[in-house]
């Protein structure tokens, strides 16, 4: 039996979006979910456009990036002050 | 007046309106009437064809919703008000335990999300070798951007440490999904706490 992989966009805007993973099978015509919801988001930065494309496929880089433009608009933390515990 | 035969077991009744008694009652009909099933109007109504209980019961939930449709709502008010009250999901996320921006152990987390609150939990497990920890990256949905207070999450960072075991106050940047502990070295650590999204 085929599990079928499903990629939604979500919550995306020209900053931040959160990809929501879901498998499902088919029985009787009727697509049924299997296993959980799996979530990452990614932030519009250098390091978060490299993970975006390291760990999602194409069409959900392309669609993302779509809105994203070229050019980052988040910066990633310095690490100085990121240590704030 | 007959309203409707109804079966029980094998004996067919024949259910009279009494209203002039404020009553009704069921008369038992002899073997060898024709015997139908019962059908129920939109409004739930007993009626002699159209629908059948689950169609009126579907109907009673929202008129948009076909016979034999078994979709949620979709659309309407019954979705609208589901979806600004009722928003729920669970799921997991991809917890990476980093040091720097080199990722030193992995883990499955979890989160809840209600309305735009976001509930988080994940625990590296025991490290065989206690490893130096300062953020944990992947969080499923980006921390809310609240300038200028700048104030949407809160989590707690436990962990038992070579030198402490002390629970920590955690922090994560807006407009991020990464929560920062502080540098530490750890056997294992747990991470939980809220933030809000959008």
């Amino acid at each position: 039996m085929e599990i079928k992989e499903n990629k939604t966009v979500d919550m995306l805007t020209k900053d931040t979006v959160s990809i929501l993973t879901q498998k499902f099978i088919t029985i009787e015509g009727v697509d049924q979910q299997v296993g959980e919801n799996h979530r990452q988001a990614y932030v519009n930065s250098e390091k978060g456009r490299t993970e975006l494309q390291e760990k999602e496929p194409a069409n959900v880089v392309d669609s993302v990036l779509s809105i994203w433009g070229d050019v980052p608009t988040v910066a990633d933390p310095e690490t100085s002050d990121e240590e704030k515990g | 007046m007959d309203i409707k035969k109804i079966k029980i077991g094998s004996t067919v009744y024949s259910i009279k309106d009494e209203t002039a008694r404020n009553d009704i009652k069921a008369v038992k009909i002899p073997a060898g009437n024709s015997k139908k099933p019962v059908y129920f109007n939109a409004n739930g109504v007993p009626t002699p064809s159209a629908y059948t209980l689950a169609d009126a019961c579907a109907k009673g939930v929202a008129t948009s919703v076909a016979s034999g449709n078994t979709n949620l709502v979709t659309s309407g008010a019954v979705y609208s008000a589901l979806a600004d009250k009722g928003s729920y999901e669970k799921g997991t996320w991809p917890a990476e335990f980093n040091n720097g921006g080199t990722v030193q152990k992995t883990a499955t987390g979890e989160y809840v999300k209600i309305g735009d609150m976001v509930y988080v939990y994940v625990s590296s497990g025991v490290m065989t070798t206690a490893l130096t920890i300062d953020r944990i990256s992947g969080l499923p949905f980006p921390v809310r951007n609240t300038s200028p207070t700048n104030i949407s999450a809160l989590f707690y960072a436990k962990g038992n440490t070579n030198t402490s075991n002390d629970m920590k106050l955690a922090s994560s940047p807006i407009t991020s999904k990464t929560v920062f502990i502080g540098n530490a070295s750890y056997n294992t650590l747990d991470l939980w706490g809220w933030y809000k999204i959008s």
